[in-house]
């Protein structure tokens, strides 16, 4: 765990002098780069689960790909430390290559990326998804869901959503603004 | 009768215990001149390095899930960034619960107990609720009305700080406030859908100070209350009360201290108090001239039952346990759709409520509660966030990112906290055949809502989603009401009463069979009203202190 607890990082200059003080120890922690290597999982295991959470939040206009953030690192990360979460992933992304040799004679990481796609719009929703691919559905959830997880806790992910708090006040304040536009759109 | 060595230390008051009555009644018997011991059951607190306040979550590489993942598998309910103080199950100390019921415990063993983290809501109990039989028949009676006890909600709230404003509602008696902070744009709407519904709609009341207090710095609204608050601008008793009254010098602490039982005297008064400490598992013993149990509701009837029937003749010790009622609702509101982005972290949670506003009026169901507005604001993003939109919506790419920024700040909730009505089948006893590992019998827990805690229970969900209609909202769903002990209000316990035969404790929180023996925590309530407890914990505590140290100054204990 770091132990660099960074309020200075956090806290606007606006915060009276006292608790900017208090904390003139601390080192402001930047988020790791990501690294591109599995500490848990098998170098395939782990680019074949690379590739996947870019096809689930890939890079747009507003914010990079979940590579980008070391979103595959912190799912490889609970791997190592959770046995039920290894087997999770073990299973899953053998799943997702067996399904894809039998499409297209490839493991997943291999394809192309219109199979790749395709293959995913029949797991990750409910109505697309065929009885036997069920199993791989299942897995999908986890990786979806652990994917949104590692991304929107990251720098990348907060500006992406546009959090603009963690900054502090010295007394709190809402802009005239947010509150006319919200009420141009709903009237009690 | 258990031998008392003569060589233990002998203590004016032992306290056990160190939460809000606990940490109330140190400080205010060592105001007063009086010498205290406090035991707590765990570990001291240091806020510069226990508290994660202002971490940002990618500043450890498990990113708040637990480095074991236990975020995963409901392992972690209050997440990795808040305040170390409590569990709902502490590993080698178990409780058990009757076969077919359902109960959750919620313990802390941590200097300040629950109140490091806890949601800071300060409520008075309204006039009404302290003669409830009186008003509907069921129930029974405090020993107190709201006049006795005023002083003392005056008190607690000048000294650890609310915030409110002054409203006039019954209900909701006002008391001395600081300014509240400034409404966020959904709590403006919400502020006006309910006005067009009759609910009023007012400024939360919550022990954050908003102004300079006491030497502790005004709120900085890094909304991350729930994680302990370095500055102390929320009240937690560890911060506010205990290192200050460790500074009279009239107070000494052990910690890891995990007591059995008390232990009678030939007087029939309690002689000492016989602890484990954990960190040698030997038995040691400490002796007082009195004792104020503020282990929290259960764990002080867990010590009472453990202490062959001391102060139970009225054997109601363990009965009438109560939690709070809770349902909630939520929804997504379309308008908040595109807001400009602002900074919403201000108070953490609400900075709005509406108190009952039925109470003159008859209802299909006895009692009231209260609704906490919420709603997610801009808030930092942690685990979990947004596993409701990928829930909802599905999908993936692009398409699933786009709905992200979309749904993000859009949600408002409803969070009901209603009165339960004590029944027959909730209670504690000791499980005959369980220990923990310090050799301590534990608690079984009974527990079943009644026909009145479910008729609320649909009364809320049928105005939160009116009130959420009025706001627009759509994808409107509601839960379904909470397990027991799962809003952590549980009290009743031992409760006070005019009548020993049906009460373990008198109007000032004596039991009437020892007459050194004081309780501070919840564990004395008489009813359990909507008002969430530890204001009124408070209230009564600094009471109870201010009486026990009158007196001992008699000579009468």
């Amino acid at each position: 765990m770091s132990k660099g607890v960074s309020r200075r990082a956090v806290l606007a200059p606006a915060l009276a002098a006292p608790l900017v003080a208090q904390h003139e120890g601390h080192q402001p922690a930047a988020a790791a780069a990501p690294t591109g290597r599995p500490i848990f999982l098998t170098p395939h295991e782990f680019a074949t689960l690379r590739k996947l959470c870019d096809l689930i939040l890939p890079a747009d206009e507003t914010s990079p790909a979940a590579s980008a953030t070391g979103t595959p690192e912190y799912i490889d990360l609970l791997c190592r430390g959770n046995e039920r979460i290894a087997r999770i992933y073990h299973g899953g992304l053998a799943w997702l290559d067996a399904a894809c040799r039998n499409l297209h004679g490839v493991a997943f990481a291999e394809a192309a990326e219109p199979a790749q796609v395709a293959m995913l719009e029949k797991l990750a929703y409910r109505e697309k998804t065929p009885a036997e691919w069920k199993a791989g559905a299942e897995f999908f959830n986890w990786a979806r869901r652990m994917t949104l997880d590692g991304y929107y806790t990251s720098p990348a992910g907060y500006r992406d959503v546009g959090y603009v708090g963690g900054k502090g006040m010295t007394t709190y304040e809402v802009p005239v603004e947010a509150l006319e536009q919200a009420l141009k759109k709903w009237k009690p | 009768m258990a031998q008392v060595q003569r060589s233990a230390p002998l203590y004016d008051v032992v306290v056990i215990g160190s939460g809000a009555g606990g940490g109330t009644a140190v400080h205010t018997l060592t105001k007063l001149g009086v010498k205290v011991l406090l035991l707590e059951a765990g570990g001291p607190l240091n806020p510069a390095k226990d508290f994660k306040e202002h971490m940002m979550p990618w500043q450890v590489p498990h990113r708040g899930a637990g480095e074991d993942g236990r975020y995963y598998f409901g392992g972690m309910k209050y997440g990795f960034f808040e305040a170390p103080n409590g569990y709902w199950q502490i590993p080698g100390e178990p409780y058990t619960v009757a076969a077919d019921n359902q109960f959750d415990w919620f313990r802390s063993r941590i200097l300040g107990g629950r109140t490091n983290h806890y949601g800071r809501v300060s409520l008075r109990f309204a006039d009404y609720d302290f003669k409830p039989r009186s008003m509907d028949g069921l129930g029974t009676d405090w020993p107190i009305s709201y006049n006795d006890l005023a002083p003392w909600y005056d008190k607690a709230e000048a000294f650890i700080g609310v915030h409110g404003t002054r409203e006039g509602i019954r209900s909701a008696p006002d008391g001395i406030f600081q300014p509240a902070p400034a409404l966020r744009v959904h709590e403006t709407m919400i502020q006006r859908a309910g006005a067009k519904l009759g609910m009023p709609v007012i400024a939360a009341r919550k022990a954050m100070i908003t102004k300079a207090h006491n030497g502790r710095a005004a709120c900085h609204y890094c909304g991350h209350c729930g994680r302990g608050c370095l500055t102390a601008s929320a009240y937690s008793s560890s911060q506010v009360q205990i290192f200050p009254a460790l500074k009279t010098g009239r107070l000494e602490i052990v910690h890891h201290a995990m007591v059995r039982e008390l232990i009678r005297g030939a007087d029939g008064k309690v002689a000492a108090v016989s602890y484990i400490d954990k960190t040698t598992r030997q038995e040691r013993r400490v002796r007082c001239r009195t004792v104020v149990l503020a282990a929290s509701a259960c764990e002080s009837a867990r010590i009472l039952l453990n202490s062959n029937g001391l102060a139970n003749s009225s054997g109601v010790v363990g009965r009438y346990l109560t939690d709070t009622v809770g349902l909630t609702v939520r929804g997504h509101v379309p308008a908040l759709e595109g807001l400009m982005r602002y900074d919403t972290d201000g108070i953490r949670g609400s900075h709005v409520y509406v108190p009952w506003w039925l109470y003159d009026r008859k209802n299909d169901f006895p009692r009231g509660y209260h609704i906490e507005l919420g709603g997610t604001g801009f808030a930092a993003p942690q685990v979990g966030s947004f596993q409701g939109v990928a829930a909802q919506h599905q999908g993936f790419g692009r398409e699933l990112k786009k709905r992200i920024r979309q749904d993000y700040g859009t949600t408002v909730s409803c969070t009901g906290r209603g009165e339960m009505i004590p029944n027959e089948k909730s209670y504690c006893e000791i499980d005959p055949t369980v220990t923990d590992e310090w050799g301590i019998p534990v608690l079984r827990f009974h527990f079943a809502w009644s026909e009145h805690e479910r008729k609320q229970a649909e009364h809320m969900r049928q105005s939160f989603t009116s009130l959420l209609e009025t706001l627009g909202a759509t994808s409107i769903a509601s839960s379904g009401i909470t397990t027991g002990g799962e809003v952590i209000h549980e009290v009743g316990t031992v409760r006070m009463g005019s009548d020993p035969r049906t009460s373990a404790l008198n109007a000032y929180s004596q039991a009437h069979d020892v007459k050194n023996l004081f309780v501070a925590d919840g564990g004395s309530f008489v009813s359990n009203p909507d008002k969430n407890p530890t204001l009124t914990i408070i209230a009564l505590a600094w009471r109870m202190s201010e009486y026990l140290a009158e007196e001992m100054r008699k000579g009468n204990v």
